[in-house]
């Protein structure tokens, strides 16, 4: 337990040390907060109210959609992987500290978030607190889950900046985080229902906890959670 | 139990590739063993099966004792501290970071770089001192002093030596044969997924024959027809090369002929061949 302990907060560090990871999980959303938050409570001051759930959905998508898979492909898309297990550190040990040291970045960073905006831009602070903080917990690690799929699944970063784009432009314009997803063609409104980005709004902007926006984001993570198992077998086997 | 690894008709296949055709070989405890072939002959296929890192198709596998592994072609996390890999490969084995070890390998000023800023040496050197980690009872070295420096390779040279005078037992695979000559006892040879030889390295010399190559340097020109005459094998920058078996009655009867003709020697070079071009004959025909 020492040695994985150890393990995740030397994860922890070289996440802060990782200039791609620091760019996307704090740089970019934070910066993306100040300068929209002003410009969407300035243009439009009824977006005032869901600007708290919005910016957190951004930041966390873009983190854990950009961010999370860039040590998992140095990991096991490269010979990392087998230095670590020569060493006896087992093959799943990455995978986890990945996504644990991600669950903090990021809920730093919502958090962050979700207490400057009331301040900052007058938005409306979260109405049902445990709701909010349920929702968060659920959205952030389903998030990470597509995340940490993306990054066995991809070996280079070309690649996953391709696969990456894919979920992360669809959930900034059609989630709901931009504009109401309301003002969509019904086709696109029925498309953003797989995206975890329209989830995770409607659960942070809910006034009340509603298992209605849980149960998509638990399908999505068991659904992940069981490709993560057979992504990881497979790298396994592959090389034996 | 005397042999620390015994392989016996280990087979890997990927696909319809065939790496390793039922190899076998054993280690003995305190030896070093060295895995020699070319390129794709299944070394570190061979090597990674013992290691744990691959899965044979089949065959049987016996190591006895804890394993230290170098791996050829492995890295660490870029942003990664060499104090902070040794701590954390040191916690997975239960064991403390040895500093004595890490100034025996000259892997001191790894400690507080980052891993992409360490130069090919000093990332060979940090991954000895992770294999070496706990005192293992078998080292697995793979390629141990490619990239390494003149120091380095004195560095690594005269660990793997005090690791045998304490009777450890190295596995390694290299390319450099006159180092696998100084550090080992046994050899094996693979060739196309078999072991083309095993032995001692004065065996393998016995096995291919104990040949000895006669350079002559003549003045003036040698016509075909004497180069025929006096059975010249090879021509390389003024030189005329003979091969032979028995080196003394071949080299009086040289001179003799040489001296017949008229011929004047200018340089006379007698060498025996190295074990490289031992193991390249072997590498290229299979002894029997």
């Amino acid at each position: 337990m020492k040695s994985f302990i150890y393990g995740l907060l030397l994860h922890f560090r070289l996440d802060l040390r990782n200039k791609d990871v620091l760019i996307t999980y704090y740089l970019v959303p934070l910066a993306f907060f100040f300068l929209m938050g002003g410009i969407f409570s300035y243009i439009t001051p009824e977006s005032k109210s869901t600007l708290t759930g919005s910016m957190v959905v951004f930041a966390i998508t873009m983190g854990s959609a950009l961010g999370t898979p860039i040590p998992l492909i140095e990991h096991y898309g490269g010979v990392v992987r087998k230095a670590f297990q020569a060493g006896g550190i087992p093959i799943w040990a990455e995978l986890v500290w990945t996504f644990v040291s991600g669950f903090f970045h990021l809920g730093l960073v919502a958090i962050f978030i979700s207490t400057l905006a009331p301040l900052v831009f007058n938005a409306d602070a979260p109405v049902n607190l445990p709701a909010f903080i349920a929702g968060l917990v659920v959205f952030l690690s389903t998030s990470l889950l597509v995340g940490c799929l993306f990054g066995l699944l991809v070996k280079t970063t070309a690649k996953l900046t391709l696969l990456s784009q894919a979920l992360f432009l669809p959930s900034v314009l059609l989630a709901g985080i931009m504009f109401p997803s309301s003002y969509l063609p019904g086709f696109l409104q029925k498309m953003a229902l797989v995206l975890p980005a329209t989830w995770g709004f409607k659960a942070l902007t809910a006034s009340q906890l509603s298992w209605a926006n849980l149960w998509p984001l638990l399908l999505i993570s068991a659904m992940c959670l069981a490709a993560i198992a057979w992504r990881l077998r497979s790298i396994s086997e592959s090389e034996s | 139990m005397s042999n620390a690894i015994v392989v016996t008709d280990l087979v890997k296949r990927y696909g319809e590739n065939l790496v390793l055709n039922g190899i076998r070989f054993a280690v003995p405890i305190g030896t070093t063993f060295a895995l020699l072939g070319v390129n794709g002959a299944g070394k570190t296929t061979t090597l990674e099966i013992i290691e744990g890192l691959r899965q044979p198709t089949s065959g049987k596998l016996e190591v006895n004792g804890s394993l230290g592994v170098q791996c050829q072609s492995t890295t660490l996390p870029s942003q990664i501290r060499g104090r902070e890999a040794i701590k954390l490969f040191s916690l997975y084995r239960h064991t403390n970071a040895d500093q004595a070890l890490i100034e025996r390998i000259g892997a001191v000023e790894t400690l507080e770089k980052p891993y992409w800023s360490m130069s090919t040496g000093q990332k060979r050197r940090l991954h000895l001192v992770l294999a070496m980690l706990g005192n293992p009872d078998i080292l697995i070295l793979d390629e141990p002093t490619a990239g390494l420096d003149v120091e380095g390779r004195a560095a690594l040279h005269g660990e793997i030596k005090r690791l045998q005078r304490q009777g450890k037992t190295i596995l390694l695979a290299s390319h450099d044969l006159a180092e696998v000559e100084d550090l080992t006892d046994h050899i094996a040879i693979l060739k196309d997924g078999t072991i083309a030889f095993s032995g001692s390295t004065g065996s393998l010399r016995e096995k291919v024959g104990e040949a000895s190559s006669i350079g002559v340097k003549i003045k003036g020109r040698l016509e075909e027809v004497e180069k025929n005459n006096l059975g010249v094998l090879d021509e390389e920058k003024g030189y005329f090369y003979f091969e032979c078996a028995d080196l003394g009655n071949h080299l009086a009867r040289l001179l003799e002929k040489i001296s017949e003709k008229g011929l004047v020697i200018e340089d006379l070079i007698v060498s025996k061949p190295s074990l490289e071009k031992r193991f390249l004959e072997i590498a290229s025909r299979e002894v029997k």
